[in-house]
């Protein structure tokens, strides 16, 4: 009866349009970068939802930031990155002008999954970020992705179907040319194998056994 | 919703199912036919008349002179209250003796008689013939008391009476018919004598503002006093009475029904022996009445109401005290009072010496009751137009920075006053603004800007005092609110709109600047439901502007 009377006298109050602050609370970010390949790569660090590949011409535009100050992520290219920070306004563009990056540091990530398991549909991320890489197979070669990134400290991220996640923070420092890390898979109850291979494949040569191991 | 028509449906249903069921002859719960007349239902549906009448000669203290008459002013009007063709009061006490006149008795007795009123209808009377003196309290302020029988002249305060006591205890009655008369005075003469103190601090007063005015303490009995507060009251030798007591006897003898009725109405007994006594006693004594709602008075003192009574004219407004009330050309008596007149047209003056504040024909059918005071308040403008400026907001922090900041605006109201009801209004007004403006829906992000127009309107009922000068007012409010907000920002750009009907609450006060103008002050109070962001929000909205206003 309570609830009958409220929604009597909620209904008299007749209302109608509205106001909408939703997009004072967001802006835009745009720049252009110089030298930008068709790998170039923005991202707004720690919203990897938000993120944009410039066009031809280098130009890129990411909307609805957050108001606020946030750290964009730039991959220009194989030798130049840069992170940058910059304040979003209501509503508002900000524009970084022409990003020509910093040197950047070659991050070299092995993938490498236990008992001849592929890792040919696994990937590495940068946390945080929309940088992301998938290895190539190629027989006898290592699984291994490449960033090229300005320092930093970052949060590597490795994922193979069937296998436990790894992740590893890797830091790098101005000057250094390359850096290399392994990540080592492990099956979710410790042992190798299980239905592994079922999901993730095995290595060139290799056959999946009935209870989830590679055979070479 | 769905349940409480449910409800609705069902409870009338089972009301009609008990109708129709009752009706069926012979069967329980029936209706049953019982014989009685119409005067035999009224009588029974009558209020029932409770009176205590008290007459005190001799108080206890010898340096209040002895009364001739209260006793005996106590025994008449007893009489008179219990004469089945007079006052047909079924219960009337009489107290003279001293035993049953001290302090403690009569505060006994007073309380019996509030207990005995059981509803309200019921009537009580209480008669009080006495000396009166003047003490301070034991909060240091002077205050009226009755001399008792075993009163001391140097404790009055704490031997005595006090009469704010004595109409509290009348007060606590169920009965919402009560009437206290005091045939007794506070000035230092005639029937009261007082300290030398108390004598020299009176004398030096210019205005009565010392003692706090009766109905103070008396806000819902009519309190009939024989003189007015700096006034003696007096007994007669001729007259074997006190002389207010002599006339009101009279009244109620038959002489004081007015208006033809039948019956004597407090008023109309208090109004005869009123001016009885003035002219009695060539102006040096003045009864006064001090009544709340005393022109809608249905307490009847003797008598009984047997047909519509003659129409009447009357005024207790202080403001009036003293003018003169012409009906027809011919002077028909002074204010305070009341006067009956024939039914039919009238022309209606009050005046004082050669000036008419108000000429008017009126039309009186039988049984009608004209306050005098409404005449004037006919000739007083009623519509006030006015140009405000103000300020508006939401209460909270949040929609002002958020939504629209406090903001000012401009506009004008139409009040209407005296609609139907000399205290009610009804206020007109509509006010807007428009500019730049930055909220900030981000906390501690930056401002963004934004242009925008408000437009706020709304109808007000108001309940409305005009005390002197001033106007009070404050009643319930209905708006529309209606706001546009307007972006031009680098990524967005766009209009948004929003309309809300707002119930509220709006209170206001007025200085009246002669016959025409008026200053104002109004501060609202409102509910107001907004959709943000695709939400329903209610919020509390609040404004208040200051008017000038011209009355016409």
């Amino acid at each position: 009866m309570r609830r009958s009377v409220a929604s009597v006298v909620f209904l008299s109050l007749a209302a109608c349009g509205g106001l909408e602050n939703a997009p004072l609370t967001v802006g835009v970010v745009q720049g252009t970068m110089s030298g930008a390949t068709a790998d170039s790569l923005v991202s707004v660090v720690g919203l990897p939802q938000l993120s944009a590949k410039p066009d031809a011409a280098g130009a890129f535009r990411i909307a609805d930031v957050p108001v606020g100050e946030v750290e964009l992520l730039l991959l220009v290219n194989q030798s130049s990155a840069e992170r940058r920070r910059v304040t979003v306004t209501g509503g508002g563009v900000a524009d970084v002008g022409v990003v020509t990056g910093q040197p950047a540091t070659k991050l070299e990530v092995e993938l490498r999954p236990p008992d001849n398991l592929s890792a040919r549909l696994g990937t590495v991320t940068l946390v945080g970020t929309a940088a992301r890489e998938t290895p190539e197979e190629r027989p006898g070669e290592p699984y291994e992705v490449h960033f090229f990134l300005p320092p930093g400290c970052y949060q590597v991220r490795g994922e193979v179907p069937g296998l436990l996640p790894v992740e590893e923070e890797v830091c790098l420092a101005v000057g250094d040319p390359e850096e290399d890390r392994h990540l080592d898979f492990k099956s979710p109850d410790g042992s190798a194998g299980q239905e592994g291979c079922a999901l993730s494949g095995c290595v060139p040569g290799g056959v999946c056994q009935a209870d989830g191991r590679c055979r070479l | 919703m769905k349940r409480a028509l449910f409800l609705a449906v069902l409870g009338a249903g089972l009301w009609v199912a008990g109708c129709t069921h009752a009706r069926g002859a012979g069967e329980k719960g029936g209706l049953v036919t019982v014989s009685a007349s119409a005067s035999e239902v009224a009588q029974a549906f009558e209020g029932r008349r409770f009176a205590l009448v008290v007459g005190i000669n001799e108080a206890g203290d010898e340096r209040w002179r002895q009364l001739r008459f209260a006793q005996k002013d106590a025994t008449d009007l007893g009489a008179v209250l219990a004469d089945p063709t007079h006052g047909a009061y079924a219960d009337v006490t009489v107290l003279t003796r001293r035993e049953e006149t001290t302090t403690q008795a009569l505060r006994a007795a007073v309380k019996a008689l509030a207990a005995k009123a059981t509803k309200p209808d019921d009537i009580i009377v209480l008669y009080l013939s006495a000396h009166g003196t003047l003490a301070h309290d034991t909060r240091g302020q002077l205050q009226r008391y009755l001399v008792t029988s075993d009163a001391e002249f140097h404790r009055a305060a704490e031997t005595a009476l006090a009469v704010d006591e004595v109409l509290k205890l009348v007060n606590a009655s169920a009965s919402r018919r009560r009437v206290v008369v005091l045939a007794t005075c506070h000035s230092g003469g005639g029937k009261s004598a007082l300290p030398d103190a108390v004598a020299a601090e009176l004398a030096s007063l210019k205005g009565p503002s010392l003692l706090r005015p009766l109905e103070e303490s008396s806000r819902a009995s009519i309190v009939l006093s024989a003189s007015d507060w700096s006034e003696q009251a007096r007994e007669d030798e001729g007259l074997q009475n006190d002389v207010y007591t002599h006339f009101l006897i009279e009244a109620l003898t038959g002489a004081g029904d007015r208006n033809g009725d039948g019956a004597v109405s407090a008023t109309e007994a208090h109004d005869f022996a009123r001016r009885r006594t003035w002219d009695f006693s060539n102006g040096r004594q003045r009864p006064s009445a001090e009544l709340v709602e005393v022109g809608a008075d249905p307490v009847i003192l003797s008598g009984r109401v047997s047909k519509a009574g003659s129409p009447e004219l009357y005024s207790y407004a202080a403001r009036l005290d003293g003018f003169t009330l012409k009906v027809d050309g011919e002077a028909r008596g002074e204010l305070p009072g009341g006067v009956a007149v024939r039914p039919g047209a009238h022309a209606v003056e009050l005046t004082k010496g050669g000036d008419v504040l108000v000429r008017e024909e009126v039309s009186l059918e039988v049984g009608e009751r004209l306050d005098v005071e409404e005449l004037l308040a006919r000739r007083e403008p009623w519509v006030s137009v006015a140009v405000l400026g103000g300020v508006y907001g939401f209460l909270d922090a949040a929609s002002r920075a958020q939504l629209l900041p406090a903001a000012p605006s401009v506009g004008a109201t139409v009040r209407f006053d005296r609609v139907g009801f000399r205290h009610l209004s009804v206020e007109v007004d509509v006010s807007g603004w428009g500019g730049s403006q930055t909220v900030e829906p981000t906390p501690g992000a930056a401002p963004v800007p934004f242009q925008y127009g408000s437009v706020l309107g709304g109808v007000s009922v108001l309940f409305r005092w005009d005390p002197r000068i001033f106007s009070l007012w404050v009643g319930p409010r209905v708006a529309g609110l209606w706001v546009q907000r307007s972006f031009s920002l680098e990524a967005y750009a766009g209009n948004q709109s929003a309309f809300s009907v707002t119930p509220g609450l709006l209170a206001g006060a007025a200085v009246r600047l002669g016959q025409h103008w008026e200053v104002s002050m109004n501060g609202q109070l409102m509910m107001t439901v907004l959709s943000v962001d695709g939400a329903t929000r209610v919020l509390g909205f609040a404004g208040g502007w200051a008017a000038v206003g011209y009355r016409f």
